[in-house]
């Protein structure tokens, strides 16, 4: 228990008000006159506080830069994060892991499915040909990788001669 | 009972394979008209048209008339892509390919008649007679 915790009496609290100037003008002259030595009370501890703040050397703080950095880390606001730089090494490296998988099923794809399912390998070989009628010579040309039955011996067909 | 069974077998290995088409259809191959750039090929034509360009010397090629029909054992089809050329085609099934058999007729004169192995997506291309537009081609090709 310290002294703060000692309740005051009536006339103790209306003495710190008093010598703290905080009574009203009637309040403080109706104190003067019921108790006359207040004033010089008042006197006293108004030297004792001026002499103490004029003589007494200010206390030495240690460690201030110590304590500066602290404040001012406390005081300061943080500083905002990235937002724009993480999200896009991010979507960066989601585009290079999509990238590979694209890749390793279209890999997939074609070792084990495509060889079944696409047969893109030309391949067409003619046996036999005969021309319909004696006016028609029929051959077979393996031109440029492509098979050919090639007819002779047509006239030519007129232009009135409606191709539908 | 053995003998049955290997018949059926047989049947079931030389017959077609179910969904198989074949497709036909009549081209014309022509020149683009002077300070016109060439027409793009059909997409059906489009993987050969540059070999169809060197084979035919024409520049431009466009399908007149197209027919397809679903193969069947050793039933013929009748392919009619214009009303003026149309084709008979037996196919039997072999091994990836097809054994074809082909009567191709213009008008009521049988032009042509060829047996051919063709693979699948390998058409075969007949040349047909000459018009005033440009060069007749007839194609046939296996589609799975």
């Amino acid at each position: 228990m310290n002294n703060s915790d000692i309740p005051l009496s009536p006339y103790q609290e209306k003495l710190t008000a008093y010598v703290d100037g905080l009574l009203p003008p009637a309040e403080r002259a109706a104190f003067e006159r019921e108790h006359p030595e207040a004033a010089a009370e008042k006197a006293a501890i108004s030297a004792l506080g001026a002499a103490l703040r004029s003589h007494s050397e200010p206390a030495t703080l240690r460690h201030g830069e110590f304590f500066n950095r602290r404040i001012l880390r406390e005081i300061t606001p943080a500083q905002p994060v990235s937002t724009a730089e993480i999200p896009a090494w991010k979507l960066w490296r989601l585009v290079f892991a999509g990238a590979c998988c694209a890749l390793a099923s279209v890999g997939i794809y074609k070792a084990a499915v495509a060889p079944d399912t696409l047969q893109t390998k030309y391949f067409a070989e003619v046996l036999s040909v005969k021309a319909g009628d004696t006016k028609l010579t029929a051959q077979v040309v393996h031109a440029d990788g492509i098979a050919v039955v090639w007819i002779d011996g047509f006239e030519k067909l007129p232009g009135d001669y409606i191709l539908k | 009972m053995i003998a049955r069974l290997l018949a059926v077998l047989l049947a079931t290995a030389s017959a077609s394979q179910a969904g198989d088409k074949i497709w036909s259809a009549v081209i014309l191959a022509s020149d683009a008209k002077r300070g016109e750039r060439p027409k793009p090929p059909p997409p059906e034509l489009a993987p050969f048209a540059a070999r169809l360009a060197k084979v035919f010397t024409y520049e431009q090629f466009e399908i007149l008339g197209s027919a397809t029909k679903e193969l069947d054992g050793q039933k013929e089809r009748w392919l009619v892509p214009t009303q003026n050329f149309w084709f008979g085609a037996t196919a039997r099934r072999q091994g990836t390919g097809y054994h074809l058999n082909l009567e191709f007729f213009h008008d009521r004169r049988r032009i042509v008649e060829t047996e051919a192995m063709l693979g699948p997506l390998s058409p075969l291309f007949i040349r047909g007679p000459m018009h005033e537009r440009g060069q007749i081609i007839v194609v046939f090709e296996i589609r799975p």
